[in-house]
């Protein structure tokens, strides 16, 4: 009989990884959920043996044909091809880009490649990593510093640096060097325009949205300039400050320019910059005008506006960078994002209160991250409901694939799948990442594509389990389903839906042959084969069960 | 019998309100059905600024022209500008990749009002975004639903299970609030794998009170109604010129809902990609192009349902006055709107043009001066029967342009309002 609520340590691994197993619950359940939580909290660098070896086993076709005229000379291709570029540098993932002599020397196939090896790569350590803390975090900090494949090709090449050198090596660590990091990156610099901004009117999106979106937030915006200060004494300056304007969107744009990526730009007559595909600092790019960011005067910082010599006019940027990581308004939008995304659309401010506590005493730790991530995770409230996140699709997926013991394969089909709810990592086209409000994934369209992935994912190759191992063996309706169900969901559903699925079960001859063991005077009448659709239904159904739907 | 010879009278009368109609503020106080909706209106949203001063340019203005020294739309050349007429002594020209566009409003069924929009000093997309979608300015009282939930919860009586749409993967902000409002990406695609016998089974599952459950009960029965409606029609494979992508699709399953008669009264469509910071000239050509080809498509596609549709466009903010060093533009402030449909007045240009000078620019960008929510209550009057017009746009006065035929009804409105 299963209990009639979820257990206590089930509800906390929901709100922090990509789905509570059995076993999960019982690791807790036996080494306590503070010994579990900091397992999770010192992760080793790269991935566990078992994640390692399904990354370095996974194939993914590549087919083209040949080509050699004006537009490109290559070889054909035909082959089932391991993911090789998560480990390129930027120099050999610029080199796939590359034009030499303006003939391709490599299909635009290579170039949507990377794309799909680091989604394939996603997807298999979102669901299969032990350590899923950190693929929770390095799920949030892609999308909440979200690039979009669709953007450029230079954003393209700049995906597996984004993932690898970024997020993960970030995900536990200083917030500041996260940002600093992202305004380095290669995917983030095009993809939000700072590579090419120049001088003369720098290019106002990247900082704009550096203080909107990845620091200071959305609500600390104030409008073209800074209202009037009402409060006592001077007004606040800095880290304290009490939001930002246009004008500080203006002068960090200014503070920025000159960030760029080496692709051979010619910048005089006798200087190029030898094409890398690597961060560099161009001084020519560089306005001088930066004045009075946040109350702090950029013009006293790296070289006068009159100095020949500007190479240290990339410390402009980092005090921009440094002020807006650091900042108390930071701190708290960035944590109560956390928390919302870990308990649901209205989190306990108290948990709220004591992370950005810990986040502000840590701003100068290399593990702030880790510090506030073990503060909100060993809170009274982490283990108790109510229960009321709906999943979002790609969660929803690859929480099916965990509780079912379904394997990841990564194949065009589960790609299509995702884009049409936009919901995996490179397929959101705007800054903002994706909603985490619970009401914006429960539209009529999102629902159904929801259900439509889990009745196919099985049958289009996306996941593979075979059912049939993974059943009990019973010859009873009710211990099938209720095994499922515990696995999947932990406790009791609505009894109509329990009835309706008893019913389905009960009523399919597939299911009801996998339930009546072949005897040697009884040949099986229904092949496996049907047996096995039977029973992927069952378990795509349990998943459309509102209960399956929260975590 | 009483119902049908009302809604005759309307009919009658509507022909003389085109006349009356450009006068603006003679009210006159038919005793409209307030159940009555004329048309399906069609919110299509350019997300993220759509650059008014490339789509319908100043094209021979000497500021324009200083301005935007490698942008700009121009008057001769290869490629020379569409001339959509004059306003305040300032010629205008459609951008070029919009020929479809340009045989709309030479057939005047499109009319174009510039320098419209939100007037805030605000330039994020997402802030003004959302007070747009919610129908609330920077100083004003901020709503807690959209504006078109607003519009759609004061039309009396039972709306039909299938009169809100929304033509995209999720609801827009503005039907916030409305919670029977659908999301239907592309109706060929929208049934559940497998069929009833699946479909069953999700319905006993979500037969409970959670949001999740409403949903899901929603959906199924939108599937039904859908699914049914497709298999009564009959298959129509022209293709109309439409150029394929996301707003076809969205335009051609509006198309088929329309066909199929489901009672469609407000349908929301979102078009992305207007963020055009750099490689304008590339990016907002393909974008314009797009919209033109995709809107002159529909047009031919819905021949027989012309006069019962009024399409209007919005997007938070045009683009800063002066391009940057990228060939792009960044945020500014007024934008534009397109109001495309069979009762529009349409082969005219509305609105007043604040120029471009330096002391006639809103913090260095084009001024709004038509605010965006006085020509949706113009239709929602006009085309849709809102009487509470008040409760819409509760800070902006009823005060029509002329832009669409109708029947003044009589309509209770804001009396006070700082909106242009």
């Amino acid at each position: 009989m299963l209990p009639d609520k979820p257990s206590p340590e089930r509800i906390a691994l929901n709100r922090v990884t990509f789905g509570a197993r059995d076993v999960d619950v019982a690791k807790v359940q036996s080494i306590g959920w503070a010994a579990w939580v900091e397992d999770q909290l010192n992760p080793p660098q790269g991935d566990d043996p078992i994640t390692a070896q399904m990354i370095a086993d996974a194939r993914l076709r590549i087919t083209y044909g040949e080509r050699n005229d004006s537009q490109g000379i290559w070889p054909a291709v035909d082959e089932d091809r391991p993911l090789l570029t998560l480990g390129m540098t930027a120099e050999e993932l610029y080199g796939i880009f590359d034009d030499v002599n303006r003939q391709r020397i490599l299909p635009s196939n290579e170039l949507n490649r990377i794309t799909e090896e680091v989604t394939a790569a996603t997807w298999i350590r979102n669901a299969h990593s032990s350590y899923q803390l950190r693929e929770f975090m390095v799920d949030f900090w892609l999308r909440h510093f979200n690039v979009a494949s669709s953007k450029s090709q230079y954003v393209v090449i700049g995906l597996p640096l984004y993932d690898r050198d970024v997020m993960r090596a970030n995900a536990f660590g200083s917030f500041q060097s996260l940002v600093e990091g992202d305004a380095r990156s290669i995917a983030m610099l095009y993809y939000l325009d700072n590579a090419l901004s120049r001088s003369g009117t720098p290019n106002e999106n990247y900082a704009r949205e550096l203080l909107e979106l990845h620091t200071m937030g959305q609500p600390a915006y104030l409008g073209v300039t800074t209202p009037p200060w009402t409060g006592t004494g001077t007004a606040p300056v800095g880290t304290q400050s009490v939001g930002f304007s246009d004008q500080d969107i203006l002068q960090a744009s200014r503070a920025l320019s000159g960030w760029t990526v080496a692709v051979g730009q010619r910048i005089s007559n006798t200087r190029t910059l030898t094409a890398t595909g690597k961060f560099v600092y161009e001084p020519t790019y560089h306005n001088r005008n930066a004045g009075m960011f946040q109350g702090v005067n950029l013009a006293v910082i790296g070289p006068a506006a009159n100095a020949e010599n500007q190479t240290s006019g990339i410390l402009q940027g980092e005090k921009v960078i440094e002020i807006a990581a650091r900042h108390e308004l930071t701190a708290s939008f960035i944590v109560g994002k956390i928390v919302k995304r870990m308990f649901g659309d209205t989190p306990p401010q108290t948990v709220i209160d004591a992370g950005v506590k810990t986040w502000l005493d840590n701003r100068d730790s290399p593990q702030q991250i880790k510090e506030v991530l073990r503060t909100i995770l060993l809170s009274d409230e982490i283990m108790q409901g109510p229960v009321t996140k709906v999943r979002r699709p790609y969660e929803k997926v690859i929480a099916f694939a965990r509780t079912t013991h379904s394997k990841v394969l990564p194949t065009r089909l589960m790609s299509t799948a995702f884009i049409t709810t936009r919901d995996a990592v490179f397929l959101w086209g705007t800054p903002d990442g994706w909603p985490d409000d619970s009401e914006y994934w429960l539209s009529t369209n999102g629902l159904l594509t929801q259900w439509n992935l889990a009745l196919t994912a099985i049958s289009n190759g996306a996941l593979s389990v075979v059912l049939r191992n993974e059943s009990i063996q019973t010859n009873s309706v009710s211990a099938l389903l209720d095994d499922w169900i515990g696995r999947m969901i932990g406790y009791q559903i609505s009894a109509a839906g329990y009835a309706a699925l008893r019913t389905m079960a009960a009523s399919s001859t597939g299911i009801t042959a996998y339930l009546t063991p072949v005897s040697a005077t009884t040949p099986a009448t229904v092949s496996t084969q049907t047996q096995e659709n039977e029973l992927r239904r069952l378990v795509a159904l349990i998943s459309t069960a509102p209960e399956f739907a929260y975590r | 019998m009483m119902n049908f010879s009302r809604r005759d009278l309307l009919r009658t009368a509507s022909a003389g309100a085109a006349l009356t109609a450009i006068s603006p503020g003679l009210k006159v106080a038919f005793a409209a059905d307030a159940t009555q909706v004329k048309d399906t209106l069609i919110v299509l949203f350019l997300r993220f600024g759509s650059d008014g001063l490339q789509m319908i340019a100043p094209a021979g203005d000497t500021n324009y022209i200083s301005n935007r020294p490698t942008i700009r739309v121009r008057t001769d050349g290869n490629t020379p500008g569409l001339g959509v007429g004059t306003m305040q002594n300032t010629d205008f020209f459609l951008h070029p990749a919009t020929t479809d566009l340009k045989a709309l409003f030479d057939q005047k069924k499109l009319a174009i009002v510039h320098a419209a929009g939100l007037r805030t000093p605000e330039r994020s997309h997402f802030e003004v975004q959302e007070r747009m979608e919610l129908g609330a300015n920077l100083n004003e009282k901020q709503p807690s639903d959209g504006w078109l939930a607003r519009h759609v919860k004061n039309l009396a009586g039972t709306r039909p299970a299938l009169s809100t749409i929304a033509l995209s993967s999720n609801n827009p902000e503005s039907l916030l609030g409305f919670s029977n409002s659908l999301a239907i990406s592309n109706t060929n695609a929208f049934a559940v794998s497998g069929g009833d016998a699946n479909a069953n089974v999700i319905r006993a599952l979500n037969a409970g009170k959670s949001s999740y459950d409403v949903n899901a009960l929603e959906t199924l029965n939108a599937i039904t109604t859908v699914q049914t409606g497709l298999r009564n029609l009959t298959a129509d494979p022209t293709n109309y010129g439409y150029p394929g992508g996301a707003l076809t699709t969205s335009l051609r399953s509006l198309a088929s809902l329309l066909r199929m008669g489901v009672g469609l009264e407000v349908a929301h469509i979102d078009m992305g990609g207007w963020d055009h910071h750099a490689n304008l000239n590339n990016d907002f050509n393909s974008r314009a192009s797009d919209l033109s080809r995709s809107l002159g498509a529909f047009w031919r596609e819905i021949a027989n349902y012309q006069d019962k549709v009024t399409l209007v466009t919005m997007t938070e903010f045009g683009r800063r006055f002066r391009e940057n060093a990228n060939g792009g533009t960044d945020h500014g402030s007024a934008g534009y709107m397109f109001v495309l449909g069979g009762n529009v007045n349409g082969g005219r240009m509305y609105g007043t043009w604040p120029g471009l000078a330096a002391n006639q620019l809103f913090n260095g960008d084009l001024d709004v001066t038509t605010d965006y929510r006085r020509v949706l209550g113009e239709i929602l009057v006009q085309r849709q029967g809102a009487t509470k017009l008040d409760q819409v746009f509760p800070t902006v006065p009823y005060n029509p342009m002329g832009i669409v035929n109708g029947l003044t009804a009589s309509v209770t409105t804001a009396t006070t309002g700082s909106a242009t």
